[in-house]
């Protein structure tokens, strides 16, 4: 590949400044004049009817201009996977979930709309709950939906190859219990919304949202308004982790309030909401039966997933198969037997987060893979490298693995922890171990899965960049404008980018799947070319070369191998313009992932992805025995992304995952009592803090897939993958214990260690 | 959330503020940091009439030296505390533990008498009026029953404060200033062990300042959470020992935080550190002792096994710590 000037270099994120300083503007800084403000009445209730709903208090209190009941708003239902819509916008009839809405209402102001809410009258008729999954399960068990049965709302099985054979063929056969904990995104800024409706009744919400198109569709659908009459534009978004890949009554409560009073209507969550009534990471029950033969090679891997959904779907169906799928990378598995449902309980809902149904399942196999090497007496390394996938192979579930670097991250990852000198051999109480893992960046082959990007180039030489992507703080913005500045040759202070605006700029799945680099970075690339190759035409002509001699770089358009025959970009410009030719010049690009054996998976097996990651984490920490704190002291995180598009921001997300990984195995859970969560604030859900953060080493490998835009996979969700299991091997090394449980608390250890000493 | 209404008073003075306080005790509360009282009010489980701005009263924020005893005014903060020359070279201890309060925001805003007088916590009581909307209301917030446990009259409710149990290893006092005038008593006698009403405060009583006498012999703060930051206490320990010239103990002090209704100290366990040599039979019954004698409920999202568990390791680690030479 040419060198590259732009695509590769550590630049700071586009509004990293804007961040810094404090002059971002997320939805919540947003005013309008006349604004109204909303607020939620949430169910104080597991599981009850509504027998009847009384407004009338709330409409009496000084400065309320509106106050409904699920009754009011148009009864439809939503749902991000249109197959498993379940939720209105407020409640209807009953609510399934302490936290559950029930009313909302706008008034002048936050404290009108406060006291309002103290106001609503609602009669419930209490029903009996079922807070755990196996319960739910059973026959007899309280029902959450009218229409489903035993509250199984989404569930797959499914197998390849001939487990039960490939069982009898094993020369070791493991079987294990896991057990993952609910776990929340914690996005710095909360759920928020603000709707403004224009004098021809055309509603724009600003939201705080992954997801600006899929927003508008479903708040036209909901709202029963055509989706010509909603415009989403997605201000600065303070992370988002998964959680505002899904619509919240914040969403339909605003875009109807200020339809109904034509007044701006902004509904902002407290953390105490986002805590129980947005996403959490679905707690799961895992049984895995792994089979072994001698030499090494798993054979195969039998899995019954029980995921506790919470009180509706969300993603139901999409987390439990990528659950399935994902088991069969980073390591070859022939044969495979995945029984997975989704199970509605009253409790908090689950969603899509980070990995995205992937982690759990990770987890148990990493923590068992480790099980499995110590019995066999083969180093866990080894067991790895000697099973890891290989580029190019066959998949049983024809997933099309272009590029694969895991067995170099299983390497340098290795090499990075010290893997040689230090597994087995430090002193009790401290340990290292390591985990791997793969994913896919962005999906292929949902028809509607495309991005669209426009570029313009202005008569002053700057570039105009449109693009649907949704940055929610990882940076897409500033990686789609580095693939653009490399393109037409300029520097990145040069582009100009307006995203994720649903007017303005061209569609875009959003930002979920890890799809955004490659994709939306895809329709860049295009549009890119577009637009230089009408400007190379107008300087071949004039220069008498070929267009394809020209080359585009630190702002001159000359032939390549001699800088020096050329012109400047802005030359180019003009003598574009003075030569007549069409002005603006704009280059337009689309991109679809291909989609050589369509499948969402959902239905028939197929290529789901257009490139997949590959990562391995290694952890190495410390246990104080006396106490039962673990500390992490050091970690490496290494991930094949194709190739770094902006090795800073790749290095954010790996640092981000490991500080989430460490949540997820040490400290983090939502807690819940009869359904009602105890520890709603920061201050008593445990996500480590900078205090806790350890050294951290990021190794990009780069494989330079042929799909990716520059080579760029993804390096976003895929890295929340390995860190926990990395951990919760470690923690073996260092004092022999496999947990099977997380969060592995002190008080679990402490447990464990005495356990340990009777025996 | 937001806050409820309220009427705000600024007084210039002291008096005036005792006054205003002792007008309408009450259904007034006092305001310093307010990293406190302005959570608890926004969870509605304080609403007041009347909220008094103590840090309007100029002078109130010092740390000096009178003769060899020290006063810190009520309203210094804990990062005054902890960034202190005076403090740092006479209580480093002091300035250790005022890092320890929270988080570096809450340092800033947090006042040492706001800290001292701060309310006590419970699992079913900080929540936000929707949390607690499902359950009848409890006793702490004005209602007929506990959570907690179901003994009728009582609330469990635990203080989590981090500089009570330091201050009162050093035998700090108190001066609070009421319609009536001063009076000094010992921190250890602020404190009534009623969950409900956690402070011993009369009508109208202000906390005015710390006052700590000449430091002698050694003091240890260990403090348990999850995470280095951010967190109250899940257990904490204070503990003071002083020689007796010998090799033996003199005088002992164990105090701790997070495990009853006020700071709690073991005094079974004091007394069979007296006189004794530490030596590591000594070490063992003393934690077990000390762990006996707390009785922490379950007003936290941890178990009273696991706090009392943590309580005779933070103990014996404190203790482990002087067996060295030159501890810490
Ligand atoms: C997230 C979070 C974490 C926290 N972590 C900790 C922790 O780890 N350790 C800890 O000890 N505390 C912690 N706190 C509690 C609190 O922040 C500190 O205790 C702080 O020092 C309180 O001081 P303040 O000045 O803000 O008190 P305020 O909130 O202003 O007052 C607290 C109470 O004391 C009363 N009061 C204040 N001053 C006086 C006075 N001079 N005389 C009489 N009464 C008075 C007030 O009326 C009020 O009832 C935490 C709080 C939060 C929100
Ligand atoms: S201990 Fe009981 S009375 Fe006291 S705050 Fe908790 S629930 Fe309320």
């Amino acid at each position: 590949m040419n060198k590259l000037d732009v695509v590769g270099k550590r630049e700071p994120m586009l509004d990293a400044w804007e961040k810094a300083t404090g002059r971002a503007r997320f939805t919540d800084d947003l005013a309008f004049p006349g604004m109204l403000y909303g607020k939620i009445l949430r169910s104080p209730l597991a599981h009850a009817k509504i027998l009847h709903l009384d407004l009338t208090g709330a409409e009496k209190v000084t400065g309320v201009k509106g106050a409904i009941g699920g009754e009011d708003i148009p009864k439809k239902k939503y749902g991000i996977v249109p197959m498993a819509k379940d939720e209105y916008a407020l409640a209807i009839g009953k609510v399934r979930y302490v936290g559950d809405e029930v009313a909302a209402v706008v008034a002048t102001s936050l404290d009108a709309a406060e006291e309002a809410l103290s106001k609503i009258q609602v009669d419930y008729e209490e029903l009996p709950a079922v807070f755990d999954p196996v319960e739910a399960m059973q026959p007899g068990a309280p029902v959450i939906h009218e229409e489903v049965h035993n509250n199984v709302s989404a569930s797959i099985r499914k197998e390849f190859g001939n487990v039960e054979k490939a069982f009898g063929e094993s020369d070791f056969l493991f079987e294990d219990t896991f057990e993952t904990q609910a776990v929340n995104h914690c996005p710095l800024e909360p759920q928020a919304a603000l709707a403004v409706v224009d004098p021809s009744g055309k509603v724009t919400l600003y939201a705080s949202t992954q997801i600006p198109f899929f927003l508008r569709r479903n708040l036209a659908t909901t709202l029963d308004i055509p989706e010509s009459k909603v415009r989403v534009i997605k201000p600065k978004v303070g992370g988002g982790f998964g959680q505002k890949i899904d619509l919240y009554a914040k969403d339909f409560c605003a875009a109807f309030f200020a339809m109904k009073t034509k007044k701006p209507v902004k509904f902002v969550y407290e953390r105490e909401e986002v805590f129980t009534s947005t996403r959490q990471r679905h707690p799961m029950h895992i049984q895995l039966k792994t089979g072994m033969r001698k030499d090494g090679t798993i054979l195969a891997q039998q899995f019954k997933v029980i995921a506790d959904g919470g009180a509706y779907n969300s993603t139901a169906p999409l987390m439990i198969t990528l659950a399935c799928y994902f088991i069969m990378l980073p390591y070859r598995l022939e044969n495979l037997l995945f029984e997975g449902y989704h199970v509605y309980t009253n409790k908090p809902v689950g969603g899509a987060m980070r990995g995205h149904g992937i982690p759990q399942v990770r987890f148990a196999v990493e923590a068992q893979l480790d099980h499995v090497a110590e019995k066999m007496g083969i180093d866990p390394l080894d067991l790895r490298l000697k099973n890891a996938f290989q580029a190019g192979a066959p998949h049983p579930a024809k997933l099309r693995v272009q590029t694969c670097g895991f067995s170099d991250t299983l390497k340098t990852a290795a090499k990075g922890i010290g893997w040689e000198e230090k597994r087995g051999k430090l002193p009790f109480g401290r340990g290292v171990g390591l985990a791997g893992a793969s994913f896919p960046s962005g999906v292929s082959n949902m028809s509607h899965i495309s991005s669209g990007a426009m570029v313009k180039i202005e008569r002053d030489g700057s570039i105009t960049l449109l693009t649907g992507a949704a940055d929610i703080g990882q940076g897409a913005e500033t990686v789609i404008s580095q693939i653009v500045a490399e393109e037409l040759g300029v520097p990145l202070e040069d582009i100009r980018i307006t995203a994720a605006d649903t007017e303005i700029t061209p569609l875009d799945p959003g930002t979920f799947g890890s799809g955004v680099t490659l994709r939306a970075g895809n329709a860049a690339k295009i549009a890119s070319q577009e637009a230089r190759e009408k400007l190379f035409e107008a300087v071949a002509e004039k220069m008498e070369v070929n267009v394809k001699e020209l080359e585009a770089r630190n702002r001159r358009i000359y032939v390549k191998g001699s800088p020096e025959r050329g012109m400047s970009f802005k030359e180019a410009i003009k003598f574009y313009q003075y030569s007549d030719r069409p002005m603006p010049i704009i280059g337009r690009g689309s991109y679809q992932p291909p989609a050589k054996e369509p499948t969402t998976l959902l239905k028939e097996d197929g290529n789901f992805s257009p490139a997949y990651s590959f990562m391995t984490q290694a952890a190495e920490v410390e246990v104080d025995t006396k106490t039962g704190k673990v500390k992490v002291l050091k970690m490496v995180a290494s991930h094949d992304c194709g190739k770094a598009i902006n090795p800073m921001l790749v290095e954010g997300q790996l640092e981000g995952s490991v500080v989430g990984g460490m949540g997820q195995a040490l400290y983090e859970e939502v807690i819940t009592e009869k359904g009602r969560v105890l520890n709603p604030s920061f201050l008593d859900y445990g996500i480590p803090t900078a205090m806790e953060a350890p050294s951290i080493t990021s190794v990009e490998v780069e494989t330079n897939d042929p799909e990716g835009p520059f080579g760029a996979k993804e390096s976003g969700e895929g890295t929340q993958l390995a860190p926990a299991p990395a951990i919760i091997n470690a923690i073996y090394d260092a004092i022999g214990v496999r947990f099977k449980t997380l969060p592995v608390t002190p008080e679990k250890i402490l447990q464990a260690l005495d356990e340990k000493k009777k025996e | 959330m937001r806050l409820p209404k309220f009427e705000y008073l600024e007084p210039k003075t002291l008096q005036e503020a005792v006054r205003a306080l002792a007008s309408d005790a009450k259904r007034s509360v006092l305001l310093a940091g307010g990293t406190d009282l302005l959570v608890n009010m926004k969870h509605r489980v304080i609403e007041p009439k009347q909220v008094i701005n103590l840090k309007t009263i100029p002078k109130l924020a010092y740390v000096k030296n009178v003769k060899d005893e020290l006063r810190i005014g009520a309203l210094a903060t804990l990062h005054d505390l902890s960034s202190s020359r005076v403090i740092q070279e006479r209580f480093p201890i002091l300035s250790h533990v005022a890092t320890k309060v929270g988080a570096y925001a809450l340092q800033a805003m947090g006042t040492l008498g706001g800290n001292l007088c701060q309310g006590n916590r419970c699992r079913f009581y900080n929540q936000s009026a929707f949390w607690r909307g499902a359950k009848p209301p409890c006793y702490k917030a004005g209602g007929k029953l506990c959570h907690v446990v179901r003994k009728p009259g009582e609330c469990h409710s635990t203080y989590c404060g981090d500089m009570a149990p330091v201050l009162i290893a050093l035998e700090a006092q108190v001066r609070v200033v009421g319609p009536n005038g001063e009076r000094v008593l010992s921190l250890s006698k602020l404190y009534s062990r009623d969950g409900k009403r956690p402070l011993s405060l009369r009508k109208g009583e202000i906390l005015k300042e710390v006052l700590i006498p000449p430091p002698s012999g050694k003091t240890l703060y260990l403090k348990w959470r999850r995470r280095e930051s951010i967190e109250f206490p899940i257990v904490s320990l204070a503990l003071h020992i002083e020689k007796d010239g010998t090799e033996k103990i003199g005088k002992a002090r164990i105090i701790f935080s997070a495990v009853g209704s006020g700071p709690v100290e073991t005094i079974g366990a004091e007394e069979m550190l007296e006189s004794s040599s530490l030596d590591n039979r000594t070490i063992e019954r003393v934690s077990n002792q000390a762990a006996k004698e707390i009785s922490p409920m379950r007003t936290s999202i941890y178990s009273p096994s696991y706090k009392r568990r943590m309580a005779g390791i933070l103990l014996r680690q404190a203790l482990e710590n002087f067996q060295i030479p030159n501890p810490k």
